[in-house]
């Protein structure tokens, strides 16, 4: 019994010199060539990784707002707090990264807003339609759509919101939803198809 | 030539539709391999059910691109502005 004991302290030792002391190594050299370079200031990480991405973050908050101002609001509180932990973020996947943050930052408003749920129905109804410009599509499919969409259950509407209409990828969708990417998939495979059953026939005839 | 069109529209059909279907919304986003990216396609030029299919999705996927709405421009460049605040002025941030 006292033999086995030796050997697997014996096997364990080997394990920690040959096997994690290396894996650790490596991880400690990936961490070092992937990280930020540490020459660069708070507003030069701040500019290279946020600054870029202010139409996508305003985007995707009047997404989940759908209101322009509470958008507007989102993404200001989101800059700051993206501003604040630059200098911990370790340069991989960007967006993913600002994505998370926004998500987190609407939660907390909305924990801070959750009182005053009876809003002003003029300034609530469908705001972010007065925004739309000429477009080619058809604007009878348009408007349908657009009634469609409203009578979605919200897990389908927002991830079809944030990757078909929004261009997001499946990760970027996950990390602004929180929610694994297999998820994001499978529920805009069935948002789609329940989008599809809500609208006329009519008006999605493939033309020959 | 029609004879053999129709079994093999027929099998393509009889064998390939309901899998056909699982990978279709896939098959849209190109996320599927190689090799499952091109049996999907092959079902999809034989049978004409599953290609009607694909042509609906494709045309809504279409139509949702087109249903982005356009950026007030107003509110982007206040919010440029603020970022630039916010460079700026670190104690904003405070």
């Amino acid at each position: 019994m006292c033999e086995v004991s030796e050997y697997k302290k014996v096997l364990i030792g080997f394990s920690y010199l040959f096997f994690i002391r290396p894996c650790q190594w490596s991880l400690r050299l990936a961490d070092t060539l992937l990280c930020v370079p540490t020459d660069k200031t708070r507003e030069e990480l701040f500019q290279l990784y946020v600054t870029g991405e202010i139409d996508l973050l305003y985007r995707v908050a009047l997404s989940l707002t759908r209101r322009p101002p509470d958008a507007e609001d989102l993404v200001q509180d989101t800059l700051i707090r993206a501003y604040k932990s630059i200098d911990r973020f370790d340069g991989r996947y960007p967006r993913a990264w600002l994505l998370t943050i926004l998500r987190n930052t609407n939660i907390n408003r909305g924990r801070r807003r959750r009182p005053e749920l009876l809003r002003d129905p003029a300034t609530h109804a469908d705001p972010v339609s007065n925004e739309k410009t000429d477009r080619s599509v058809d604007l009878m499919l348009d408007g349908a759509i657009e009634s469609a969409l409203g009578q979605l259950p919200d897990q389908f509407r927002c991830v079809i919101e944030l990757v078909d209409v929004g261009g997001l990828s499946y990760q970027e969708a996950a990390s602004t939803l929180g929610i694994p990417a297999g998820t994001v998939m499978s529920r805009l495979h069935r948002g789609r198809e329940r989008l599809r059953d809500l609208l006329p026939a009519s008006l999605l005839v493939v033309e020959s | 030539m029609s004879i053999l069109s129709s079994i093999l529209r027929s099998r393509a059909s009889e064998y390939d539709c309901a899998q056909t279907g699982r990978l279709l919304q896939r098959y849209l986003d190109d996320q599927l391999n190689e090799t499952l990216r091109k049996k999907v396609s092959a079902h999809l030029m034989m049978c004409a059910d599953c290609g009607l299919e694909k042509e609906t999705f494709e045309l809504l996927k279409a139509a949702l691109a087109n249903h982005r709405v356009v950026l007030h421009p107003d509110a982007v460049a206040r919010l440029r502005a603020f970022s630039t605040d916010i460079v700026d002025h670190a104690d904003h941030t405070d």
